[in-house]
């Protein structure tokens, strides 16, 4: 585990709590967003980010893999 | 209109298609052509997480709650940033040690005892058993509402009328074929893997049909649906959270952290993500794939609730949306998919479900029992029986739940229930992990206390809301203990029951873990499974050997034991991938090998039957042939087998690096080769615990003596051999390599050859002493145990060889060096004294140049000696008999002193055992001192005497005597009285004394005289002559 790796763990717990009181009080509103709820918004918006940081990471970790497997194998 | 028929047959023939594709993809696997094989598959499988809760739940609580249900889903999301690390790890230790269950990884790292095992199986079999009966509850009522439009309660039906009843019977028979059709030892079940990835598939599309049905086909999209909601002053609340404790900032965190753990600890999860898992690189897709997944599922979960609610369906009826809404609508078939969907989501549940919570009864409950029972030898043949049979229960169980239980309770409830059941696992799986010190009292006690507490505080309540204990425990606590009030714990009041019951497990878990573990030692076992644990990514090298039996049976018997507990086929794959491991032929097994198949066949039948009870069976059956397991005894002494790796390293480079520094301090102290060889022996005995060594050294004739031992007692047998190259002694010596037999039986005699019986029963290394361009002997080490000697082992002999090796070298090189000079010296001294003239004063100086190059001669003659080191050949001899003959050699010397010689022998000597010459060079040395010490007409006396069960010998000179300040190092290599004498005369004499085991004493005065007295032991036995 480089020291790059480690960054995907603090991503994890800035997640949690982006999630949970009392960031979620922001928006936690009752107002529609292109008619929909700001919560909601907010919910699916976070978790979409997160999909994308995971998608991120795993590229970045797969290709590190495969070069440390091309490492060993030449 | 969907008949009942019609859906029953749908359904039956969706299962149908369920078999085919399991069948399919076992039958693939068999061939070697896996189809799960690839990141997607594994993602869509790890999609077991939707049940039937996702399905139909998730609708129910939007309609009721607003968005707390995705905490649910957002908790996985969460945890998948931590999967790389926790998931990797955990399965790196499941395939490494082939667990196959939590309850089996938890029992292996806590030291293999049956009662941790048998506590998390009857845990988890609480939490996971009413889970199990919602998916049942859920089909049958899916399957009413579209059959008969209403849900029919099971209060009122009997048990052959309810749907439930032969869903679970399906259910079951699914289970079996594709849990539990043969035994395998890995546990893995591909064609069940390939149905669950299949209906991952169906219930999301199924969803997906549903919510764009709805939000577009019923309503103009979401902004209808949602401004409906936000227009109604009744609904307008479920748009925005902590509007009361059903959806609290609490309640979403305590859901968050329950989902977090629930993706990992479930014991569908695990076994979907660890043991059907092919490949680690799996986890970098799936840890954004499923994340997406899960929002694909849910992103229709509000739109669909709140279109119920507006279209007027009741909030009561809110699970149910998903399959009402179509059925409204007038599209008959999309809620016939709709029903396939969640049909999809509850069987995978509960075929995964109940077979791995099955193998964790098998494993964890059933074989301890049965070998506390002493029924092991029976139980092979019954293992598939019992395992199908396992299935058959937990299904049955969750059909019991749901009859008693079921009604009572929302869908939702029951799965956090179950989720805040198995989170109580977390701390003792992350401690296996990651914390060295958990030891299996605290997981025990933490569990424990977790399980109880969750029993107590969140299952009670809703076992009396059943009516199955009186509603007065709820109301004023049981006996009237208020304070023990299981919704308000210890007077904790203001709390929803699912925090409420979250906080007190888990807090009493998490502390009594944590501080039992602090209080309570670890055995040995233990410590070496969480060092293996905590650090499975740095031990990628072997390990030494601890441990090892007294005799092992060979693979074929191994197969045949095997084969009782994962069948033929099995037994003979698993032999022909342990032969493509060690990638050595049987006969070329040491002992290493021979403990690596040990524990392969142990780790093999552990995935069939558990590791607490394979290891009892595998002691059982090697108890039975005779063999029995014995540590290594750590050649370094207190090296303790639970050290860490690094630091047991260290100890023993630390051990290593003593001897060979005070090998090489022996060295720089004297160049008398005896007594380094026997510093050096002594070491090998006193520090690394060698029971029996020796060095043998070249002599002129070519031929190998044993020069000096330890622990060797039949010696006479072989004094001397001709190293031969085929022999392994002279394959050391001529190569020259240190060779390390860890099993001497796999020699074959001839290869031995030259070496003591005794030195050839188990083990043994041989090292060569050489210097860069000679060799000169060999040193070698025996144990009577086998692979005492491991391969770390051998460098260590080598630099030691190569330190005596170079002290042979050096004392050669002085001896050689000076020789020559003064050779040249002596014979100059010569011809110079030839041509001076009669009388002159040069002549003088002279005559000491040559008296003094004798001496210096003799020096060396004698450091070359003593290089050239004898075995006391011990024999019985009169000691007169030695002074008489020492006498004859030196009496020419006494004559030309003219001394006055008196020798008094004493005539009732007992017999003494010595080695003749030695004792002759004693005499001889200490004669030749006494020579020294006088002038012309001095008095010289020698005489033995006999006092009591010694031999005294005198030696009484009344020459100049040694100064009385250097007496205390008279016997000191290198030191001497005379100004240029060699100093090495009685640092031998001294040496060859108490290889007699006798004593020796020097009494000197100042120009008055000197008295040696020698005391020898009379022979009492013919023991060996110590060393």
């Amino acid at each position: 585990m480089t020291k790059k790796d480690k960054l995907l763990v603090l991503l994890g717990i800035v997640g949690f709590f982006l999630l949970n009181y009392p960031l979620l009080q922001i928006f936690n509103r009752d107002l529609l967003l292109l008619g929909v709820p700001t919560l909601t918004c907010y919910l699916f918006g976070i978790w979409i980010l997160a999909i994308a940081g995971l998608w991120a990471f795993g590229r970045h970790l797969i290709s590190k893999e495969q070069r440390v497997q091309s490492f060993y194998k030449e | 209109m969907l008949s009942p028929e019609l859906v029953a047959v749908i359904a039956f023939g969706y299962l149908l298609l369920l078999f085919a594709i399991a069948y399919y993809g076992d039958r693939q696997r068999a061939k070697g052509r896996s189809v799960i094989a690839n990141p997607y598959i594994y993602t869509l499988s790890l999609a077991v997480y939707c049940t039937a809760w996702t399905f139909f739940g998730s609708v129910g609580k939007a309609a009721t709650q607003g968005a707390t249900f995705l905490t649910i889903y957002l908790g996985p999301t969460l945890m998948a940033f931590f999967w790389w690390f926790v998931l990797r790890k955990l399965l790196r230790v499941c395939k490494d040690n082939n667990l196959t269950t939590m309850s089996d990884f938890l029992t292996l790292r806590y030291g293999k005892g049956a009662l941790l095992g048998a506590l998390v199986t009857v845990g988890v079999l609480l939490a996971v058993v009413p889970y199990i009966g919602l998916q049942l509850k859920s089909v049958s009522n899916t399957f009413n509402i579209l059959a008969y439009h209403e849900v029919i309660s099971p209060l009122t039906t009997p048990v052959y009328q309810d749907t439930a009843f032969y869903v679970a019977l399906v259910l079951a028979v699914f289970g079996i074929l594709f849990g539990a059709r043969h035994l395998d030892p890995t546990e893995r079940h591909e064609g069940m893997v390939a149905a669950v990835a299949f209906e991952s598939l169906i219930k999301l599309l199924a969803f997906l049909a549903v919510g764009i049905l709805v939000s577009y086909g019923i309503f103009q999209g979401w902004g209808e649906i949602f401004g409906g909601i936000s227009r109604n002053p009744e609904l307008r609340q479920l748009l925005s959270i902590n509007t009361g404790t059903h959806d609290n900032y609490l309640l979403i965190m305590v859901q968050t952290i329950l989902a977090m753990g629930a993706i990992l600890f479930l014991p569908r999860q695990f076994h979907m993500a660890v043991v059907e898992n092919t490949d680690e690189k799996h986890i970098l897709t799936a840890m954004w794939l499923l994340p997406l997944y899960l929002l694909l599922i849910n992103l229709f979960v509000m739109p669909i609730a709140f279109a119920g609610l507006l279209m007027g369906f009741p909030s009561s009826e809110a699970d149910t949306f998903v399959l009402r809404i179509p059925l409204q609508s007038g599209h008959p078939y999309l809620a016939l998919l709709t029903f396939i969907g969640g049909l999809s989501a509850s069987t995978a549940m509960v075929a995964v479900s109940s077979i791995t919570v099955s193998t964790m009864l098998l494993n964890s409950l059933v074989l301890p029992l049965a070998i506390r029972l002493n029924l092991q030898e029976h139980l092979p043949p019954h293992l598939l029986t019992i395992k199908r049979l396992g299935i058959l229960l937990v299904i049955f169980f969750g059909f019991i739940t749901y009859r008693l239980i079921g009604p009572s309770a929302m869908l939702v409830d029951m799965g956090l229930i179950a989720f805040c059941g198995v989170i109580q696992l977390a701390p003792a799986i992350l401690g296996a992990l990651y914390w060295r010190e958990a030891t299996k009292w605290g997981a025990i006690a933490g569990l424990g206390a977790g399980f109880l507490l969750w029993a107590y505080t969140l299952v009670l309540p809703y076992l009396i809301e059943a009516g199955m204990f009186p509603p007065g425990i709820l109301e004023h606590g049981p006996l009237g203990l208020a304070i023990f009030k299981p919704t308000a714990f210890l007077g904790l009041n203001g709390l929803d029951h699912l925090s409420h019951a979250f906080f007190w497990s888990l807090f009493f878990n998490l502390a009594i873990f944590v501080s039992v573990s602090l209080l309570t030692a670890a055995s040995p076992l233990e410590e070496e499974q969480a060092r293996r644990f905590v650090g499975i990514f740095e031990l990628e090298e072997g390990l030494p050997l601890e441990r090892r039996y007294t005799y092992l049976p060979n693979l074929d018997q191994f197969t045949r034991f095997m084969e009782k507990f994962i069948g033929t086929q099995k037994a003979r794959e698993a032999r022909q991938t342990f032969l493509k491991q060690v990638e050595l032929p049987e006969k070329d097994w040491g002992d290493r090998e021979k403990l690596q198949l040990e524990a392969y066949v142990e780790r093999t039948i552990a995935g069939s039957i558990g590791p607490a009870a394979a290891r009892v069976i595998m002691d059982g059956y090697l108890s039975s042939l005779g063999s029995r397991m014995e540590g290594v005894f750590d050649l370094f002494g207190q090296v303790s087998s639970s050290l860490e790796e690094s630091q047991q390293k260290l100890k023993r480079r630390v051990a290593e690096l003593s001897v060979l520094y005070e090998a090489a301090r022996t060295l720089t102290s004297t160049l008398y080769l005896p007594e380094l060889i026997e510093g050096v022996l002594d070491l090998l005995v006193e520090r690394l615990g060698v029971e029996k060594c020796s060095v043998r050294l070249l002599d002129e004739d070519g031929l190998l003596t044993i020069k000096s031992y330890r622990g060797l007692t039949r010696i006479a047998q072989i004094l001397s051999t001709k190293p031969e190259i085929n022999t392994l002694l002279g394959q050391c010596l001529l190569t020259p390599q240190v060779i390390s037999v860890s099993d001497t039986s796999l020699m074959g005699r001839d290869r031995l050859e030259g070496l003591l019986e005794e030195e050839t029963l188990a083990s043994f290394v041989l090292a060569p002493i050489t210097t860069e361009t000679l060799a000169l002997g060999v040193l070698t080490a025996a144990s009577s145990q086998k692979g005492y000697f491991a391969r770390e082992h051998v460098e260590f002999f080598q630099s030691l060889a190569g330190q005596l090796g170079a002290a042979v070298r050096s004392a050669q090189q002085v001896a050689h060096q000076i020789r020559n000079p003064v050779h040249a010296i002596g014979g100059f001294a010569h011809l110079l004294l030839k041509k001076l003239p009669e009388g002159a004063d040069t002549r003088n100086y002279a005559e000491i140049i040559i008296k003094e190059a004798k001496r210096l001669e003799q020096m060396v003659r004698e450091v070359i000696e003593t290089s050239v080191i004898f075995i006391p050949r011990e024999e019985e001899q009169d000691i007169n008999q030695v002074v008489r003959g020492a006498l004859g050699i030196i009496r020419s010397k006494i004559e030309e002193k003219q001394l006055d010689l008196k020798v008094e022998l004493a005539e009732d000597l007992p017999p003494l055992t010595m080695d003749v010459g030695n004792m002759k060079r004693v005499i001889l040395q200490l004669v030749a001192n006494a020579l020294d010490a006088m002038f012309f007409g001095g008095r010289l006396k020698l005489s033995t005497k006999r006092q009591n069960e010694m031999v005294e010998i005198k030696v009484e000179d009344n020459g100049k005597g040694i100064p009385p300040h250097m007496l205390p190092h008279i016997f000191d290599t290198f030191f001497s009285t005379k100004p240029s004498g060699p100093g090495l005369g009685l640092p031998i004499v001294h040496k060859i004394i108490t290889q007699h085991r006798g004593q020796i004493s020097i009494d000197s005065k100042l120009n008055v005289g000197t008295t040696v007295t020698i005391k020898l032991p009379a022979t009492q036995e013919p023991a060996a002559v110590q060393h």
